[in-house]
């Protein structure tokens, strides 16, 4: 729930000021880090998605088995889905580092309007950037849905191919290892996007209740 | 500074346009620091003009804008709030 002080203190008003610049730096800090490891992850994610699919259709080419099929339909699924979430991402990311920029600049928190006025930046970059935020966890569930799948798939045809050796066997789970890794960082990473979404949106409700009274000053135009 | 297709309220509008006009400003510095066409700054402008945050000056037989003292509660106030609402929601961390 947000509330406004009527008539805070100076000292009161001092350490707000340096617990908000705390806040925004901190905030700014694990969102910037969040789409980083997005980054690196849908980088991942692309890159085993075009080594599955060249693989399973090099498999293809020798002869026709409907799990190299699968595998490397899901291969080139994954690399769609990688590719637009790592677009989508780099999207959030470069707005992010305006603001980094910005508060660089301006020497942060030394001003109290400077931070406000980064605090209005970082409202408008989410509000100008929810579908994009909505877009990424959608895939990277579905990203991550495939990769677990191929794992799935890399441990089934292993196995339906009856594969002896140690070396094939041991290429089949790390493979699939891999897979399961970057599934599991697709299905977990959701969860971070609808954290920083929910203490945005909750923050937008505030800006709201902020313009009824700012209206009140300049007549509700 | 591009910010192409930023959504930002209409109060966050005129908070950087009176913070920016706080020296005085040409028309054109104001719609490229502030990220608007020159019809939308000029209703705003106009606006701000009529609420008189804004004073419009000549000097060298140019247009200058200024920031008024009427404006600075508004700009108070909107400092205070957005303050104030960041600091009291919660905090995102991962």
């Amino acid at each position: 729930m947000l509330y406004f002080n009527a008539t805070p203190s100076l000292h009161e008003v001092i350490e707000m000021e340096s617990g908000v610049e705390d806040k925004f730096l901190r905030e700014l800090r694990s969102f910037s880090s969040l789409l980083l490891i997005n980054i690196a992850f849908s980088g991942v994610a692309m890159a085993l998605g075009v080594a599955l699919a060249v693989a399973n259709i090099q498999a293809l080419l020798s002869g026709w088995n409907a799990l190299n099929l699968a595998v490397s339909a899901a291969g080139v699924a994954g690399f769609v889905l990688a590719m637009r979430w790592l677009v989508s991402v780099v999207e959030l990311f470069d707005g992010v580092d305006e603001i980094r920029d910005e508060y660089a600049r301006e020497n942060g928190g030394k001003d109290r309007r400077v931070l406000a006025g980064l605090v209005a930046r970082l409202a408008a970059h989410y509000r100008s950037n929810r579908k994009t935020i909505s877009r990424v966890i959608l895939l990277t569930r579905a990203a991550g849905l495939c990769f677990v799948a191929n794992g799935v798939f890399v441990l089934l045809q292993s196995a339906l191919n009856g594969q002896a050796e140690w070396a094939g066997l041991a290429g089949a789970v790390a493979a699939a290892v891999v897979n399961f890794g970057v599934g599991a960082a697709g299905l977990s990473v959701p969860r971070f996007f609808i954290g920083y979404s929910r203490c945005w949106e909750e923050r937008l409700e505030g800006i709201s209740h902020a313009e009824e009274r700012l209206s009140g000053l300049t007549g509700g135009e | 500074m591009a910010r192409r297709g930023i959504k930002r309220t209409q109060y966050e509008i005129y908070w950087e346009i009176l913070t920016y006009c706080e020296s005085p400003r040409l028309f054109t510095s104001v719609i490229q620091r502030c990220d608007l066409n020159s019809r939308n700054g000029q209703e705003y402008l106009d606006f701000l003009e009529k609420k008189g945050y804004i004073l419009r000056s000549s000097e060298g037989g140019k247009t200058l804008y200024s920031t008024t003292q009427a404006a600075k509660e508004f700009v108070e106030l909107f400092t205070k709030l957005y303050l104030e609402l960041y600091e009291n929601s919660p905090e995102f961390k991962i």
